[in-house]
């Protein structure tokens, strides 16, 4: 295609809107589906991509990448970095694969629902290779992490998890369905595309990025960097659908949008990404703590995208802002301690080593999380793993369905935001997270949480083995402490016995 | 926890293709069972079990007239992944790219009867309005589909679709370089909404678009309108414009075909799938002779208007055969 | 007597937890089954403290001898269980 260059016909390419004849537009754009919220077909007409692609382009380009990541791939398997790399490492990417393969190809659909539904063709277009985008990241990341199904079971969770009640999973489904399967293509656009992936993915994917790069993983560095450079393209959807909302008197209801999708995202990464950074990658793998990842790559980006578009700051901010030195401790110290019901092997991350880093990186964490960590070690130390284990189930948040944590220790300050609706009592992880249900209860009133099932006596037998089966956890598979407490000075010590 | 079973042992592959014998191709690994909507039939999505998108889906997806104990099993015949499909698709864009270059060298635009392109201001640059309906339906029954490598059939359909509507439109420009008089670039919707050569598949898309039910939409787009539109605009107006010395778009024509053979390849192998249920020969045999007519009506309206051709005989018979080859016409 | 579900919000601990007792329990005795599940787990005992029972959402002190069916908590209602001198 090279005598004409793209942009004399990029336009045309994009100018496909016609008035139907046949059928109502009421019908052929419903607004359960579409979400045009009254603003007329020319004014989505005004959708401008900032980021083109042809599809000739699109082709070409996309068989590099997927050339050099396999090429990357195929090298280094026979290396067999795994079999040496640190055993909190080898949890990393167990945790990111189960929790993000199949989510991405399922994103696809988020992408098709724009694709099929939205008024501004460029949007319909954009999401078309936001469709194929996804159903690569989906694909890619079954592709590589299925050389290790041969290691352990846990490797099939990479496969398996998305479709289990795995408490985590089911975290990550309501949390998915809520924000890109079950909406409007307009709210899809700005809550997938704006909030979340301009929002949050580059984080996963380029700050994991750089610690898998030191700790010498280059097949996954290459595979979620190469990744990354598709986020661009369907990322960009949300920014022109925004302007065209605020443009049309919308600024509020977009505004609310962005506010409950962000602190879902956040609560998200609490649980996965935080951990990771702050206990499972090895300590000197380490380029950066979460928080400094979070503020370099989302507190910063993140204000300016939302200043640039004339939208304001999410309400509790503060809260986000202090909610950073605490929440995500919390969640690691709950997926560690409940580690049977995870599919991959927490690392606790509280070496002595360990915990004089989290201490420089966040004062007072000896006094608060630190007191916890030192009755789990003293009890290692005196051969009670019994009283490291789970014997009853957390409480869990009916919004972000996560278990309800705050600081323990001098700063103990947990708090259940309760919430009776419609006569059932609603626990929520935080005052947000109870205001999120609030925006909409129709949305989530219904939903049980694992605690709920295992009251209702959905999960039988009613104890933690009942729990085990009902979230599809067996032996061979569930969590166990990725170091065998090493870091507890145990091992050492029972060898010198 | 007493006397904990044995743990399970390492596979040598996903635990739901273990016990298949054949070794797994990338194809098994990255495309098979992946809609985890499909886990829980009564409540596809993880909320309230009451929201609208969890009826849509229950209604038109897990309810749907056309019933197979396990949708998953199907496979596409060419087991096309991402990355061979860009593999394929590169490859086809250097060899179209090379004609438009070849052709444009040659002033083909300048060289082909006048009263030819007046015919493509009438009958060809406004395929970009129909080709983008493929596009959208296309993505709508793959959101819609009860099984991941039957979406992924679709997304990639999808795609090409937008493929034939981008070759539309460079053509479209290059034709009003040749002839800046004609409105190309400025009237094809006008054709579009208001020539009657057009309004036969313009009201066939528009209620296909309004299928809401999985089974019956790919009906309707798959096994209906792509193969009438394909005839008509790939098939019939490809032979008119043979004879018109328009080999470029005779030959684009054909490239585009291989993608419309590729969609039909699939959808056949899908239909087979069905046909071994009770009850769907019956249902797919109703839906194709509802629908049909539009589409024979379509190709009359279309290529009746269309000078030199055969008023759409070809065309209809060629879609016929396609149904009958599937066993759902007589 | 039936089993009641609550929640516990136990001091020095970092996470609320579902606790199973029997509505016809003493505040005493709900303390000592949260205990188990914090004690020695994660928050080290407080010898000479003795243990209280709060409703969480108004900071209502119940009685040590007043039975779960009196207290007008709801099953699984949040309660905090604290360390204090009487």
């Amino acid at each position: 295609m090279s005598k004409l260059a793209s942009n004399e016909y990029y336009d045309l390419v994009r100018t496909t809107n016609w008035t139907p004849r046949y059928v109502p537009e009421s019908e052929l754009f419903p607004e359960m589906m579409s979400g045009a919220r009254g603003i007329p077909a020319e004014a989505w007409e005004s959708f401008d991509e900032p980021y083109k692609v042809t599809y000739s382009d699109y082709v070409a380009t996309q068989r590099e990448k997927d050339a050099g990541a396999y090429s990357v791939k195929a090298a280094l398997e026979r290396a067999n970095y795994i079999d040496d790399a640190d055993p909190g490492w080898v949890s990393t990417l167990q945790a990111h694969y189960g929790a993000l393969a199949v989510a991405e190809y399922a994103a696809a659909t988020a992408e098709a629902r724009m694709a099929r539904f939205s008024r501004a063709p460029g949007n319909r277009n954009m999401a078309t290779f936001g469709m194929l985008d996804e159903m690569r990241h989906g694909q890619i990341q079954l592709f590589f992490p299925h050389e290790h199904t041969k290691r352990s079971r846990q490797w099939d969770w990479a496969y398996k998890a998305m479709h289990t009640n795995e408490w985590a999973a089911v975290a990550a489904r309501h949390m998915f369905d809520d924000m890109m399967f079950t909406r409007d293509s307009v709210s899809v656009a700005i809550m997938l595309t704006f909030a979340f992936e301009t929002g949050f993915t580059n984080m996963q994917f380029l700050g994991l990025a750089a610690d898998a790069a030191e700790a010498g993983d280059h097949t996954f560095a290459s595979l979620i960097s190469s990744i990354q450079t598709d986020e661009s393209r369907h990322a960009q959807q949300g920014g022109p659908v925004l302007k065209i909302l605020i443009e049309n008197g919308k600024k509020d209801e977009a505004q609310k949008m962005i506010d409950v999708i962000f602190w879902r995202a956040w609560k998200l990464f609490s649980v996965l990404t935080g951990p990771i950074l702050d206990y499972y990658t090895p300590l000197e793998h380490r380029k950066q703590s979460f928080k400094e990842f979070m503020q370099e790559w989302i507190i910063g980006q993140f204000e300016r995208q939302l200043n640039d578009l004339g939208l304001d700051l999410p309400w509790y901010w503060d809260e986000f802002i202090r909610a950073l030195d605490e929440t995500h401790h919390g969640m690691h110290m709950g997926v560690w301690y409940w580690r049977p019901t995870v599919w991959w092997n927490p690392a606790a991350g509280a070496s002595p080593e360990e915990r004089e880093w989290l201490e420089s990186k966040y004062p007072g964490w000896n006094a608060t999380f630190g007191r916890c960590w030192d009755v789990i070690t003293e009890n290692l130390q005196k051969g009670r793993e019994d009283l490291t284990l789970p014997e009853t189930l957390p409480t869990i948040c009916n919004m972000c369905n996560l278990p309800v944590v705050g600081a323990p220790g001098d700063g103990w300050n947990v708090k259940d935001y309760q919430l009776v609706h419609e006569g059932r009592l609603y626990h929520f992880g935080s005052e947000v997270d109870r205001w999120c249900f609030q925006q909409d209860p129709e949305r989530y009133k219904g939903h049980m949480s694992v605690v709920d099932r295992f009251l209702a006596g959905e999960i039988q037998p009613q104890n933690l083995a009942g729990a085990l089966l009902y979230m599809g956890l067996a032996p061979g598979e569930i969590g166990s402490d990725a170091h065998n407490y090493a870091w507890a000075g145990v091992g050492k010590q029972q060898a010198a016995e | 926890m007493t006397a904990t079973p044995e743990p399970l042992k390492p596979l040598k592959t996903w635990s739901h293709l273990a016990d298949r014998r054949k070794r797994p191709s990338e194809y098994d690994i990255v495309s098979t069972r992946l809609h985890y909507r499909r886990r829980n039939p009564d409540v596809p999505w993880e909320l309230d079990p009451d929201l609208p998108m969890n009826d849509w889906y229950r209604k038109y997806c897990n309810e749907s007239p056309l019933k197979h104990p396990d949708w998953d099993l199907f496979q596409d015949p060419d087991q096309l992944v991402y990355r061979t499909y860009n593999i394929l698709q590169d490859g086809q864009e250097a060899y179209v790219g090379g004609l438009f270059d070849q052709f444009s060298d040659r002033g083909h635009d300048e060289m082909i009867p006048n009263e030819w392109i007046e015919t493509l201001t009438a009958f060809y640059t406004p395929a970009r309005y129909l080709y983008h309906g493929l596009q959208m339906g296309s993505a709508y029954v793959a959101q819609m589909a009860p099984a991941s490598t039957i979406t992924t059939c679709l997304y990639l359909q999808s795609a090409d679709s937008l493929r034939w509507v981008t070759h539309t439109c460079y053509r479209t420009v290059e034709l009003s370089k040749a002839r800046p008089d004609l409105g190309f670039g400025k009237n094809e919707r006008a054709h579009w909404e208001d020539d009657p050569q057009w309004q036969g598949f313009r009201r066939l898309l528009e209620e296909g678009l309004v299928v809401w039910d999985w089974a019956e939409s790919f009906v309707v787009f798959n096994l209906v309108l792509k193969p009438a539109v394909e005839e008509a605009l790939l098939g019939t107006l490809a032979d008119v414009a043979r004879s018109n010395n328009d080999t470029l778009y005779s030959l684009l024509s054909q490239a585009q075909m291989r993608d419309a053979e590729r969609h039909r390849r699939w959808a056949s192998r899908l239909v087979e799938m069905a046909l071994a249920v009770d009850g769907n020969r019956e249902w797919l045999r109703g839906r194709v002779a509802a629908w049909t007519p539009k589409a024979e009506e379509a190709i009359r309206a279309y290529c009746g208007a269309l000078k030199e051709s055969d008023g759409g005989e070809a065309a209809i018979e060629n879609m016929l055969a396609f149904q009958r080859g599937l066993g759902l016409r007589d | 007597m039936a089993l009641f579900p609550l929640s516990s919000n136990f001091e020095g601990d970092f996470v609320v937890q579902l606790v199973v007792v029997d509505d016809g329990a003493t505040m005493d005795e709900v303390a000592s089954a949260c205990a188990v599940h914090s004690i020695d787990r994660r928050v080290a005992p407080r010898p000479g403290k003795v243990l209280r029972i709060r409703r969480h959402s108004t900071g209502e002190l119940y009685p040590r001898e007043m039975l779960v069916k009196n207290t007008g908590l709801m099953p699984t209602e949040t309660i905090d269980v604290i360390f204090s001198d009487i």
